[in-house]
């Protein structure tokens, strides 16, 4: 898949989609920021693979616990539902 | 009654309070002085001045009657501000969360309480502590005290300031890249990234909970270890932390380097590395080399890779963990009346760009489907570094590297790659979720500090902390001429 850098529209509709306002002189260096994280992400390797787990050790000795946020695979992809979801839930 | 030498290691300090040759309120006075007076480097968004003095009265009238004191009684020290507590705002650098007062304390914030400390107020950092320069904080342009048109680090840059100019005993930080091994080195002070599950995050503003980790700040490798001793240990709250058996102290554990494997990494590794700061490890290997370690070539996957993968998945969970500053659970309640979707734009211009900037990388990784691959790509690194640091720990004691490609960087102008740099050689660790540790290692020609890091096994802070000691040189800031001071 090819990496190229967002427009500048699609920048601004990310923001806003965020809302996330920006003083529009401050757009560029923004822009720059983002290429650069863009342009070094697209040179990793392509590999795919498990994120490793949150705790260094099990904690299997907490059953006491409600959840165990011991994988940060399930994490992460929790994690934009959780923001996603607020908004819907506040749309309704 | 002379005034208490302020730099002094924290054990002479608990040591005076100990014999009744100090008592805890002169020291405090002290401290809050020593606070007025560096105040221009601006390491402090809260002083606590009156609640401080009389918790300091409080240690010396328990002494006084003979009772049992904790082992940090009346040792003043600082708390980076995304430490929540309900004596004093939290306000992580940023105008959003302007006059916040938590209804609750950070467990390390009760357990240093617990421990007797006098907390004396709350330090400096960038904006929820994302940057490496502690200038994105809204509310203040912390200063590096060595040189004032320099950067302290960060995101812990306040922490960091205050230990090095003697405005605090110790302080916390929090490390979630290097944001206490970055400033510690800048500033010529120790700073501790303890292993992922050490010490309790209840209570800390998350920003990237993976790799987030509270980290202790202090002048000599030797305060390190009551202060760590202190807080850690398991707690209900940080379903994350783990009740592996709590460091021991010094005494009961003898260490002889001899017995010690220390990994060093080749020279092409190191690319970029200023020449004084490869000089530096070059040095340090030879002094651990001289006292009976075997040093072992090693090498781990790129740190350029491990840097850009970290970024990426740090701004994915900054992305849902600031979800929150929406201006009804968190953030300034400016608009209530306008429709939500007013409200939360309304609220979410308050962030600065650092965390702007964050927050649509993390955005687009997340929504995007190019973006979505990067983030695979970036987690199968992830695996790939910390595997490769649990291999290589299984072979060596611990792994010898640079802190920072370069001593601290210019305020001003400074160009793009050093600051995208910064954190070059810290995310390894914290990618690992390994022990960590940033040693001063002495100033260069032009009078800033010199520091090494070392990364240790998982859970082994007693080890790291050994050989720390065995080459740490310290940095005095009080012996800088008066002409050097802002």
């Amino acid at each position: 898949m090819a990496h190229t850098p967002p427009t500048r529209a699609a920048l601004e509709q990310l923001l806003a989609r965020n809302r996330l306002g920006i003083d529009p002189t401050e757009l560029e260096t923004l822009a720059q920021t983002f290429n650069r994280w863009l342009a070094d992400a697209a040179a990793l390797p392509n590999a795919r693979g498990d994120a490793p787990a949150t705790c260094p050790l099990p904690v299997a000795d907490r059953p006491d616990l409600p959840c165990q946020p011991n994988s940060r695979s399930t994490y992460l992809a929790a994690a934009p539902l959780t923001f996603r979801d607020w908004f819907a839930v506040q749309r309704r | 009654m002379p005034s208490p030498n302020l730099t002094a290691p924290l054990t002479t300090l608990a040591q005076a309070l100990h014999t009744g040759a100090l008592t805890a309120h002169e020291l405090t006075e002290a401290t809050l002085q020593q606070i007025q007076a560096t105040q221009p480097y601006e390491a402090y968004l809260y002083v606590n001045r009156a609640p401080a003095l009389a918790w300091a009265q409080q240690c010396d009238a328990t002494r006084a009657r003979g009772a049992m004191t904790g082992c940090l009684a009346g040792l003043p020290i600082a708390l980076k501000d995304n430490l929540v507590t309900q004596e004093m705002p939290t306000t992580c650098g940023s105008r959003l969360l302007a006059g916040y007062q938590a209804p609750y304390d950070a467990t390390v914030v009760t357990r240093l309480r617990d421990a007797g400390a006098v907390l004396v107020g709350k330090t400096a950092l960038d904006e929820f502590a994302m940057g490496s320069t502690s200038q994105s904080c809204a509310t203040s342009a912390p200063k590096n005290p060595w040189d004032a048109a320099r950067v302290p680090g960060g995101s812990s840059g306040g922490s960091a300031i205050a230990v090095a100019t003697g405005a605090a005993a110790a302080a916390l930080g929090s490390d979630t890249g290097g944001s206490v091994r970055q400033p510690a080195a800048f500033c010529g002070v120790v700073g501790l990234k303890p292993t992922y599950g050490r010490l309790s995050r209840f209570g800390l503003v998350a920003f990237a909970s993976s790799f987030d980790q509270v980290g202790i700040l202090s002048r000599y490798v030797a305060d390190v270890e009551p202060v760590l001793l202190a807080l850690a240990g398991p707690d209900p709250c940080d379903t994350t932390t783990h009740a592996a058996p709590v460091f021991s102290p010094s005494p009961s554990f003898p260490l002889h380097l001899a017995d010690c494997r220390i990994g060093v990494l080749p020279e092409a590794w190191l690319q970029g590395v200023e020449p004084e700061l490869q000089q530096t490890l070059e040095r340090t290997r030879e002094e651990l080399a001289a006292h009976g370690a075997t040093c072992v070539p090693v090498t781990l996957p790129p740190p350029r890779e491990a840097l850009t993968a970290y970024q990426a998945l740090s701004a994915v969970e900054a992305m849902s963990n600031l979800a929150r500053y929406d201006g009804l659970r968190y953030g300034c309640a400016k608009a209530l009346t306008q429709p939500f979707d007013a409200r939360v734009s309304q609220t979410r211009a308050e962030f600065g760009n650092e965390a702007k900037c964050r927050l649509l990388w993390g955005s687009f990784l997340l929504t995007d489907p190019a973006g979505h691959e990067l983030l695979c790509r970036a987690r199968a690194v992830w695996r790939q570094v910390h595997d490769a640091y649990r291999t290589l720990l299984a072979e060596v004691t611990l792994v010898l590297l640079p802190v920072t490609p370069s001593v601290a960087f210019p305020r001003l102008d400074t160009p793009p790659d050093t600051l995208a740099n910064a954190d070059l050689f810290t995310v390894g660790a914290s990618l690992a979720g390994l022990p960590a540790i940033s040693v001063p290692r002495g100033l260069n020609a032009q009078g800033l500090p010199l520091a090494v890091q070392l990364v240790g096994r998982t859970f082994d802070e007693a080890t790291l902390l050994r050989v720390a000691q065995h080459v740490e040189q310290p940095c005095h800031w009080s012996e800088r001429s008066a002409a050097e001071l802002l």
